[in-house]
């Protein structure tokens, strides 16, 4: 098959120009827009002009064969239609077939329309052929530069300019007497020289230097030796230069073969890189969209009902792929639609918040896991006996605390009320979490003699489903940890048996570090597998390694699923009490956290969508709050230089965790100024008729269904143009008049003297209704005023200002006063 | 027996006895009981101030006839409708401002016509131009039926009020006297204007025959039937250099022309050669104005940078003040005789008390361009501006930044700007060869205001007095539109002045104490004060 391509190939070549030839000559098109197939289809159409009707056929023909199977239409999937020839054909006879066969043959494709290729693979090779040249086009873009450079540099060759080789003959001294010597004895033609060239001549091998030795005879018989000795060199010096220059041609070849494979090696790099490059998958998937698409649209234009079946299977297959790996599930678009959905269904609301605390315990369970593990490792170095009782360590842990907390004496900024406050509520709680710990060492005890029991004698199988949603725990939570920069431990290193309380406490607490030493302290039979060291010594390889680890983990995991050789016990034991191969070992290990997780939950299966999407919450949470377990990892011993200790133990006593809240808070103050929904017209009856809590049939829920989410969307609609739309842990009142701003003069005008003068002003009324008509007149009087049509001349002497009249109260004023005076 | 209070009003308290007696009104007036009244006032303001900004249609109307810039321009002191300007060509034109038309026209003048001014009666009007000629017109040398007919109802009128002016009994002697003196000047004008037309006719009709040249044929309005009088100047005076700026004393019974050139020159209506010639410093002047009232002051600006001040008793100058930049014109304040403002190359214009020219009374600032020319409103208050940069500013003249800015699409950079005698419009004239008639406030009512709408205006402009530093009442009030090259020259100004505020600042701070003095802005611009 790959011969006759090839020929195609070649003809089509052939082909290309001529109808590139012709298309140039009618002005259409260039010669990247010709294609291959369908010119060898035109070549063969000239020729032989085909009927219509069977053209028709064989155009729609794949696209039929594609949508119905073989034998459920008449088309055969050998793709022989009338005088066409199979690749299959054609491969059979020509490695059998003779030379004049052959010619016939290759004539009688010419002339018919060769081999039917299914129109699929055509323009599957076509577009292949299209990328890769597009993409290697653009690589070799990059290297043309290079490599034009590369090609102008000289090349070495030889002879190098300016260097004469010195002839072996003229070098040597003494040969001159030696050449005198043969040369004196040389016989000529009829002497040895004859007979060296008859045998030579009898053999074949020398032909060219028979003139020369008969001319050197002849010198050699005119005892001109000189002459012959310079001959001798410049033939010698003749084939040296004939030698070099081989050798230099040799020389190049290799080195422009050199460059040719690195070139290629190069381009063939750039170009698996390319094909390896989101970009380039995602033209060709498109480019493959397109074309299914296209060949739809042919199918259907030939027939409809295909189509539709085609387009359903389609649709189907996408659901089943959808559901089976949940990558729809994975997107941000999904993640948006489900917090949509949240914000308007308190119901949905309140199985997220549960799946999301679900979600929270198991993260930090094995974000906790590790570190406690290799500070186990340390101590367990340090100390010594690690065969320790863990409820002794628990109980010198709770004494040591209360001693510490007693001792206790706060100084400086860490006195003040509200941070002695917060102390001590972190105090109370590692109280709570010893005592805790201490309940459940005690427990565990007891489920740890039980479990052994049952191992003993139980074979029951595991079950499938919590393995296989631990699994699914497992790669969600992995996957979310190499995210968070928090996740710098492997889940591997999370010891095996002990069961994990609902809250520990934390590392880096003074008065904490013996109930750690406590807390690592498990049964060193419990934990077979030691940390490696390069993990935390290597926190760089850290990601890469634990990426490795889960996918072994998740390996493990399935293959515990499908054959289940050892029961949850045991899984839960570890290999403590169950040994295996080593290799197994590590991998059992990190399954462990979410198996236990799973048991924690009640068995309760987690709905990995859930958790995603809590996850999402969580890391929000995580922006905008202050994290309490940040501000323990350094406690009291912290430095008080460190403005994040101090502010940690300044907001410890704050609850601004409660992220939910304020979000409902921000819900509620939008819906404020919408109206509540009126149910009146709704629900059945009128006003009280139909009883405090109505039954509801459909209809009416429907109503109230359509109530709530029209009141939904116009919370919705006004929550966008808010100020605070896009700022999630803001909350900005909008009701606040700035008024009062516009009203207040920052600035004392000009004209007032003091403030109190100025408000004096302001408060005097000009109002017509407070005032009496003259007051009003008088106050509002202009100072200057002109009235229209009437000119105003300049000022002259004699306009003086009128006197002011004498008012009667004045007057009698100074009646008064001249009275008084005459008295 | 429980007593029942009702509300029981008796009708002889509410009715009026005499026409004159006052109504009792029962209200409480207690500032207490009223507490939001200082908000509603607010708020009055606020809408007073929005309304008025909604009522703001400075433009009257463009006047167009003109076929080039027009340069100068002057008020009659006689009529409050007639407006005369002078173009670049040398036309001369008299304008009817209320029917917006061109009562006549000539060519006075070869090249520029440089200074226009009407005499103290407004009867004629002087021009000079750059063809080193001074020219005296008749302001109204024509008779019309119809102005004659609209005379005689008007002279009418006049002396019917007059003859009331006489008889009535008003208290205030004062006012009495003043509205006398007015109503009889105007008589005096009218009947001055109608023997004066009854003269030109019969002299017209005598010599109909002979037609300027010079009459344009768009003043129909003011022809006889007969065709176009000529126009000719009473006099002409002969110079020895070109012409720039022209005015006329206040002073009827000694009628004096002031002319600027090379030299500030003095005539008398009666002689063909300057009475006087001053001179002080040998550079050409720029504008000459006589004091409205102290009639023998008169004061030049000149290119040299100098304001000089000249007593027409004397035979030198008075004073002579210097500043950075040529000041192109000047004008007097009708109300106060000792405060003048110039306006400057600088692209301010300054007000100063020719007492105290060590220092301007205030600097106004706002133009972008340089100021061309600068007329007082006839109360002494305002100050109008016409500059370069294509706008008109009105300035009280209290204040450094300006309370409007005109300007339309087509107006083109400002020559001439004078207000109307009864303060209630002002001309523009510009390079677009229009003149434009403005109102002086922008949202004033035109025709007819009872006294009821007054009352309200003055109510409305007294409490928008009252908020005016209220920012929201500020805002609106002083928000003008301005072309956007104003506004970026404006920008840039305002980045030149900080910057070199800021160096100062610096220098200050890096000099020795009172080595870089602080420099009043009024100051700054001073040179030199000689005397």
């Amino acid at each position: 098959f790959q011969a006759t391509v090839t020929m195609y190939n070649k003809k089509g070549a052939k082909v290309k120009k001529k109808a590139h030839q012709r298309a140039h000559e009618d002005g259409i098109g260039d010669e990247e827009e010709i294609d291959l197939s369908t010119l060898l289809d035109d070549v063969s159409e000239t020729k032989k002009k085909p009927r219509k009707s069977s053209q028709v056929q064989n155009s729609g023909a794949h696209v039929l064969a594609e949508a119905y199977g073989e034998g459920e239409h008449n088309i055969s999937s050998s793709g022989q239609i009338g005088d066409t020839l199979t690749a299959a054909d054609l491969l059979a006879d020509l490695h059998t077939m003779k030379k004049d066969k052959k010619v016939k043959l290759m004539r009688r494709t010419e002339r018919t329309s060769l081999v039917e290729l299914p129109q699929e693979q055509v323009d599957r090779e076509r577009e292949e052929r299209q990328i890769s040249k597009e993409v290697v086009d653009q690589q070799l873009k990059e290297f043309e530069k290079p490599v034009r450079q590369l090609q102008s540099t000289p090349a070495k060759s030889f002879p190098l300019p300016g260097h004469r080789p010195t002839s072996v003959v003229a070098s040597n001294l003494g040969l001159q007497a030696l050449n005198h010597e043969i040369y004196g004895s040389y016989k000529g033609a009829e002497g040895l020289s004859g007979i060296v060239t008859k045998h030579l001549r009898e053999a074949g091998l020398v032909t060219g230097h028979e003139n020369l030795i008969q001319t050197l005879d002849g010198m050699v018989g005119k005892q001109d030796f000189k002459a012959v000795e310079e001959k001798l060199i410049d033939i010698d010096e003749e084939e040296l230069t004939s030698i070099m220059n081989d050798m230099a041609c040799r020389n190049q070849a290799g080195l422009a073969k050199l460059r040719s494979v690195m070139s290629s090696t190069q381009s063939k790099l750039q170009r698996v890189n390319k094909i390896k490059s989101k970009l380039y998958r995602k033209i060709k998937r498109k480019q493959k969209d397109r074309k299914e698409a296209r060949r739809l649209e042919e199918l259907e234009a030939i027939d409809p009902a295909a189509a539709a079946r085609m387009a359903r299977e389609k649709e189907r297959d996408q659901r089943i792929r959808a559901r089976t790996t949940l990558k729809h599930q994975k997107k941000a678009s999904n993640m948006k639609q489900k917090k949509a959905l949240a914000r308007f269904n308190p119901a949905y609301r309140e199985a997220l918040q549960g799946a999301a605390e679900r979600d929270r315990q198991l993260r930090s369970k094995l974000l906790e896991e590790p570190e406690e593990s290799s500070s186990e490792s340390s101590e367990e170095s340090d100390d010594g006996p690690v065969n320790e009782d863990p409820l002794a360590a628990v109980l010198t842990t709770k004494d040591a605390l209360k001693k510490e907390l007693q001792n206790k004496e706060e100084q400086g900024l860490l006195a003040l009320p509200f941070m002695k406050r917060a102390a001590q509520q972190r105090q109370q709680d590692l109280m709570k979490d010893v005592t805790d710990l201490e309940e459940a060492i005690t427990l565990e005890k007891s489920k740890e003699f039980s479990a052994t029991e049952f191992i003993n004698t139980s074979d029951t199988v595991p079950d499938l489903g919590t393995i296989a949603e631990a699994q699914g725990e497992d790669t969600k939570n992995t996957r979310k940890r190499k995210a968070s920069s928090n996740a710098d431990q492997s889940p591997s290193i999370k010891p095996v048996t002990t069961p994990t309380p609902k809250k520990k406490p934390k590392k880096g607490v003074s008065f904490a570090d013996e109930s750690s030493t406590t807390v690592n302290s498990t049964p060193s039979t419990t934990t077979t597998q030691e940390p490696p060291s390069s993990e935390t010594a290597e926190p760089s390889n850290k990601k890469r390694k634990n990426k490795k680890k889960n996918k072994q983990a998740q390996a493990e995991v399935e293959n515990n699923a499908v054959t289940p050789a050892a029961t949850p016990a045991t899984q839960a034991k570890g290999s403590a009490t169950q040994p295996k191969p080593q290799a197994q070992g590590n991998k059992q290990t990190t399954a462990k956290p979410v198996l236990q997780a799973a048991e924690n939950e009640d068995e309760q299966p987690v709905n990995p969508d859930d958790v995603e999407f809590e996850m999402e919450i969580d890391m929000n949470n995580n922006e905008n709050t202050l994290e309490h377990s940040d501000d323990e990892d350094n406690d009291v011993q912290g430095d008080l230089n460190d403005n994040e200790y101090l502010l940690g133990r300044g907001l410890a006593g704050d609850n601004v965790k409660d992220f939910d809240e304020f979000t409902a808070r921000k819900e509620a103050e939008i819906g404020k100024d919408v109206a509540p929904i009126d149910m009146s017209d709704a629900l059945p009856g009128w006003g009280e008729w139909g009883g405090k809590d109505p039954k509801l049939n459909i209809r009416h829920k429907e109503k109230v269904k359509a109530k709530e989410d029209e009141r939904a969307a116009e919370i919705k609609k006004r929550a966008a143009k808010r100020k605070d739309a896009n700022k999630p842990n803001v909350i900005i009142n909008e009701n606040v008049d700035t008024m009062a701003d516009r009203l207040m003069v920052t600035v004392l005008p000009k004209a007032a003297k003091n403030e109190r003068q100025h408000m004096k002003r302001l408060g005097t009324t000009f109002d017509p209704t407070l005032n009496s008509e003259l007051q009003s007149r008088k106050v509002v009087q202009n100072k200057i005023s002109s009235l229209a049509g009437v000119a105003i001349h300049p000022i002259t002497i004699d306009d003086k200002p009128a006197k002011k009249q004498k008012t009667s109260r004045s007057k009698t004023t100074s009646k008064s006063k001249t009275t008084s005076k005459r008295k | 027996m429980v007593k029942v209070k009702v509300l029981s009003r008796n009708e002889a308290d509410f009715t009026r006895e005499r026409k004159s007696d006052v109504v009792k009104v029962y209200r409480n007036v207690d500032p207490s009981v009223h507490p939001f009244e200082k908000g509603r006032e607010y708020v009055r303001a606020l809408n007073a101030v929005k309304l008025d900004r909604v009522f703001a249609k400075p433009l009257v109307g463009a006047m167009d006839g003109h076929r080039d810039s027009v340069y100068a321009a002057a008020v009659l002191r006689s009529s409050l409708i007639h407006y005369a300007s002078g173009a670049c060509d040398g036309e001369l034109r008299m304008w009817n401002l209320a029917a917006r038309k061109t009562l006549w026209n000539v060519k006075a003048h070869d090249g520029f016509v440089k200074g226009v001014c009407s005499d103290a009666i407004g009867q004629h009007v002087a021009t000079c131009g750059t063809d080193k000629t001074i020219k005296f017109w008749r302001a109204f040398p024509y008779s019309n039926d119809e102005y004659e007919d609209w005379a005689d109802e008007t002279i009418d009128e006049l002396e019917d009020e007059h003859v009331q002016a006489q008889s009535k009994s008003t208290t205030n002697a004062h006012m009495r006297k003043s509205h006398l003196s007015n109503v009889s000047s105007k008589l005096r004008i009218k009947l001055q204007q109608k023997q004066m037309m009854r003269r030109l006719s019969q002299g017209n009709s005598a010599s109909s025959s002979s037609s300027s040249s010079s009459s344009s044929s768009d003043n129909n309005d003011s022809n006889d039937g007969g065709g176009d009088p000529p126009i000719e100047p009473l006099v002409t005076w002969l110079g020895d250099s070109p012409f720039t700026s022209v005015d006329a004393n206040m002073d009827t019974s000694n009628p004096l022309v002031v002319s600027g050139g090379a030299q500030v020159d003095l005539w008398d209506l009666m002689r063909s050669e300057p009475v006087h010639s001053f001179a002080w410093g040998a550079d050409s002047i720029n504008c000459v104005r006589f004091n409205p009232v102290e009639k023998q002051l008169l004061g030049s600006t000149a290119s040299d940078r100098s304001i000089v001040f000249y007593d027409t008793r004397m035979r030198t100058p008075v004073r002579k003040l210097i500043m950075h930049m040529a000041a192109n014109e000047m004008c007097w304040n009708p109300m106060e005789a000792f405060h003048f403002s110039v306006g400057s190359e600088d692209h301010n214009a300054y007000t100063f008390d020719m007492r105290k020219l060590k220092s301007a009374l205030n600097v106004h600032m706002d133009h972008v361009a340089a100021v061309m020319s600068v007329d007082y409103s006839p109360t002494g208050k305002e100050l109008v501006t016409g500059s370069y940069d294509r706008t008109v500013r009105i300035f009280d003249v209290q204040q450094g930044r300006s309370r409007e800015v005109y300007h339309t699409k087509r107006m083109q950079r400002v020559f001439s700007v004078r207000f109307s005698l009864d303060n209630q419009f002002i001309m523009s004239g510009s390079d677009d060869a229009n003149v434009r008639l403005w109102k002086s406030v922008a949202w004033r009512k035109l025709g007819v205001i009872t006294d009821r709408e007054r009352r309200n205006f003055n109510y409305k402009a007294k409490l928008q007095k009252r908020f005016a530093y209220v920012p929201e009442v500020k805002r609106i009030k002083t928000f003008r539109r301005q072309p956007r090259d104003v506004l970026s020259a404006k920008r840039t100004k305002h980045i030149i002045r900080t910057s070199r505020k800021e160096k100062e600042r610096r220098r200050r701070l890096h000099s020795k104490p009172g080595a870089v003095p602080h420099v009043a802005e009024r100051r700054k611009k001073i040179v030199k004060e000689q005397s």
